[in-house]
């Protein structure tokens, strides 16, 4: 089910509804958890029995961690995390390793190579990974205040964070610590309308208007329909995928965000202007915020961060931006995209002494050569298949000559300047934000306007597929 | 704040519906993608109170070509980059059953593309969209301004053009764009299809699709229309690959030809393709015809 479905706006209603109901404060949670279920199970109804084992791992080890016998804490959280790590490497790894290590024509290799990939396993995974190891470590949080005595008032608020459908398929990944302590009764007069409103204004707007219009033009990137294009379209296409890709993700993290805060619930922001960025350390503290915090809180600072030494410091980088490519998806071309981030974090790391005198200038040109290096590795997400994406690389150095298709690139421009418009608000300061408080409505206004009248051809979020 | 955006929203609403009113909306259409075009072309079926029309064409992007200018009373509902069964899932919407069903063999395997289709079985878009115009496909406010500013690219690169001009006559650029960029294609384009077509599905995918257009055929026949399979020509060194051979043995094993009318390509047919199957505009013309005649000998049989 999509946000943008019909069915979904159904549901969506039926579950505010009940939810906000006088007469049923006790069973909100109760509403949340079968309305996410079904929202989970409307494409695949089987893969909630996965969901289900996956949140009852989580349960159950994080119970025990907290009230079992005090020798096995260690026990049941390391056999948690791997338990949780099991699921996703056996779901979503399992074809490509079939496809790198075995005979995909043997009955195994078959098997394995048609493993269905579960919507959302790597987010929920991840969010499980977060309670036990928060559980665990009880640094957030006393572990008596946040997991209830009552197995089964457990079990419900568990099954509530890992499934609570604003989040569950696609994220932003929502930490233990963050969330568990918001679970509670939920009154209709809190409501912040205006800022529901704006969230779900704009996800859609980014979603309906600028990603899926997008995606009809960057859909020629794909192979073999580059081919013989000229480098100047194959230019914008990456431009446009870019612009694509945020606002498909960022519009989806917005009506997530848009979607809790009307049952009472605040996720963190995960986009924060991304490409404004001058430097790749701050745009993955831009980027899809609640992944690289989780890496960093769960991963890098774990594996030593940066207080072992130099060397130490860039192979935690590099293993780390490793681990994050493959986490989006089970192509090696995912896994050269982290290389290339973690090179990058790591090159720009050890250029730190270089200090350039920050000047409207520099900082311009460091923005564009971060825009363009993430925007060029966009490319293997777009091409999962690395010859594939090699091939549009030498068809873009080759094409120079080649007349450009303008028809394409007009539209490229105008379906992409609302990411510009959004980012130039960020980085003109007052004057800009003053107008952003004056006539925001205005803007909303439109927007809303666009959405009704100038949707593009729906298409699914880009990060299901993760 | 609430208030204040839904009263913007009603006012851009109110104003653009009025403007599209006003200069006329068989003038205000824009089309800037396949998708885009699909639709309207669906739409366009839908909600059309001229239901004259005694043959629908459904097929893929192959079949898109036929001309129906030059066919009576015939519809084509062959979609780019879309399906036989996408065809097939709008005039079962449409509810009004044509007296011949036209049913393009080439692209049997291909399947119904829902995200496509759902856009017609909504039943609050579709009233929305029949009763109020500037909601249908070709009425999209950003469209519109594109294709304005599209226009003052192309007289600026002609302009451009124009001066740097060194006597050959390259004015035409913008207008003949694809043709120029996509031009080098035809050749790996057809390797291309030959490696695809090279390619068999399992038997278990072959049957199970051959049955759910079984099932079709029947729901079609139920409603009194009659079944005509049509192939469409495609490059000659493309007709005796191993998928093609194969679909039309299964179509001859699950519709027999004695129980249903086959449109043949000729054997001495050679055509033009763009990539190897889709028909140059001068061939799609010639095979309009053939198709035409075709037709006219069948349904004269059946009256």
């Amino acid at each position: 089910m999509l946000f943008t479905d019909l069915i979904f706006l159904c549901l969506l209603s039926v579950t505010f509804l009940f939810y906000y109901i006088p007469f049923f404060p006790r069973f909100q949670t109760l509403i949340l958890i079968i309305s996410s279920l079904i929202f989970y199970a409307y494409n695949q109804p089987i893969l909630v029995l996965l969901l289900l084992f996956s949140v009852s791992i989580n349960i159950v080890s994080s119970y025990f961690i907290v009230y079992g016998k005090i020798e096995y804490r260690k026990l049941f959280a390391v056999l948690g995390v791997a338990l949780n790590l099991s699921i996703l490497v056996f779901f979503k790894y399992s074809p490509l390793l079939s496809r790198t290590f075995l005979n995909p024509s043997s009955s195994v290799g078959q098997f394995l190579v048609n493993m269905p990939l579960p919507i959302g396993i790597s987010f929920f995974t991840f969010q499980g990974i977060s309670l036990v190891v928060d559980v665990f470590r009880e640094k957030h949080f006393k572990n008596i205040d946040i997991i209830p005595v009552s197995f089964v008032k457990h079990a419900e608020r568990i099954m509530f964070f890992k499934g609570f459908f604003p989040q569950l398929i696609s994220g932003p990944i929502v930490k233990a610590h963050d969330f568990l302590p918001q679970i509670g009764p939920k009154k209709f007069g809190e409501i912040q309308w205006d800022a529901v409103c704006k969230k779900l204004i704009l996800g859609y707007f980014f979603k309906m208007v600028v990603a899926d219009n997008l995606g009809t033009f960057t859909f020629y990137m794909f192979y073999p329909y580059f081919k013989g294009a000229a480098s100047i379209n194959m230019l914008f296409w990456l431009i446009g995928y870019s612009c694509q890709i945020f606002a498909d993700f960022a519009g989806y993290s917005s009506i997530a965000i848009g979607l809790a805060k009307l049952f009472g619930y605040n996720f963190k922001e995960n986009f924060n202007f991304p490409y404004v960025s001058t430097s790749f350390k701050e745009f993955w503290k831009r980027w899809h915020i609640s992944l690289s915090s989780f890496l960093m809180e769960y991963l890098y600072i774990p594996l030593g961060g940066n207080k072992k030494g130099k060397i130490r410091t860039y192979l935690n980088l590099m293993l780390v931006m490793l681990l994050g490519g493959l986490w989006h998806g089970a192509a090696w071309s995912y896994a050269l995209w982290g290389i290339i981030h973690g090179l990058a974090l790591s090159i720009e790391r050890a250029l730190s002494f270089i200090k350039l005198k920050e000047t409207r200038l520099v900082l311009a040109i460091k923005g564009m050569i971060v825009f363009f290096t993430v925007t060029l590795c966009w490319l293997f997400f777009k091409l999962t298949n690395f010859s594939q994406a090699m091939e549009f690389l030498g068809q873009f150095v080759k094409n120079i000559s080649h007349s450009p298709n303008t028809d394409s690139i007009v539209y490229i421009l105008i379906y992409a300047s609302p990411i510009f418009i959004y980012h130039l608000f960020y980085i003109g300061g007052e004057k800009f934000h003053s107008i952003a408080r004056r006539f925001g409505y205005f803007f909303y206004g439109l927007m809303l306007f666009l959405i009704v009248f100038n949707s593009g051809f729906p298409g699914s979020f880009i990060y299901f597929q993760f | 704040m609430v208030k204040k955006i839904v009263v913007v929203f009603l006012i851009f609403s109110i104003i653009y519906t009025l403007l599209i009113l006003i200069v006329n909306p068989a003038k205000w259409s824009y089309i800037q993608d396949l998708g885009q075009d699909n639709t309207l072309k669906a739409q366009n079926f839908l909600f059309s109170s001229k239901d004259d029309y005694n043959k629908i064409i459904v097929g893929s992007s192959l079949a898109e070509r036929i001309l129906t200018d030059s066919l009576r009373q015939t519809v084509n509902l062959a979609f780019g980059g879309e399906s036989i069964y996408d065809g097939i899932a709008i005039v079962k919407a449409k509810k009004k059953y044509p007296r011949f069903l036209l049913i393009e063999t080439n692209m049997v395997m291909r399947p119904e593309n829902s995200n496509f289709t759902s856009q017609f079985s909504n039943p609050v878009l579709l009233f929305l969209k029949k009763y109020v115009v500037s909601f249908r496909e070709d009425k999209k406010p950003v469209v519109a301004l594109a294709e304005g500013t599209k226009g003052l690219v192309h007289q600026a690169v002609l302009l451009k053009q124009k001066l740097h001009s060194t006597g050959t006559n390259r004015s035409v650029v913008a207008s003949v764009n694809d043709k120029v960029v996509y031009g080098g294609a035809t050749k790996w384009a057809v390797e291309l299809n030959r490696k695809d077509f090279s390619k068999l599905p399992s038997t278990e995918a072959i049957d199970n699709k051959f049955k759910e257009l079984q099932q079709d055929v029947d729901f079609f026949k139920k409603k009194g229309c009659e079944i005509i399979f049509f192939e469409m020509p495609i490059n000659n060194t493309l007709v005796a690959t191993p998928l093609p051979v194969e679909i039309r043995k299964d179509f001859l094993k699950y519709f027999p030809e004695n129980e249903y009318k086959y449109i043949k390509v000729p054997e001495n047919m050679r055509v033009e393709t763009t990539d190897g199957i889709h028909l140059n505009y001068q061939d799609a013309t010639v095979y309009t015809n053939f198709l035409g005649k075709s037709i006219d000998s069948i349904t004269s049989e059946n009256r």
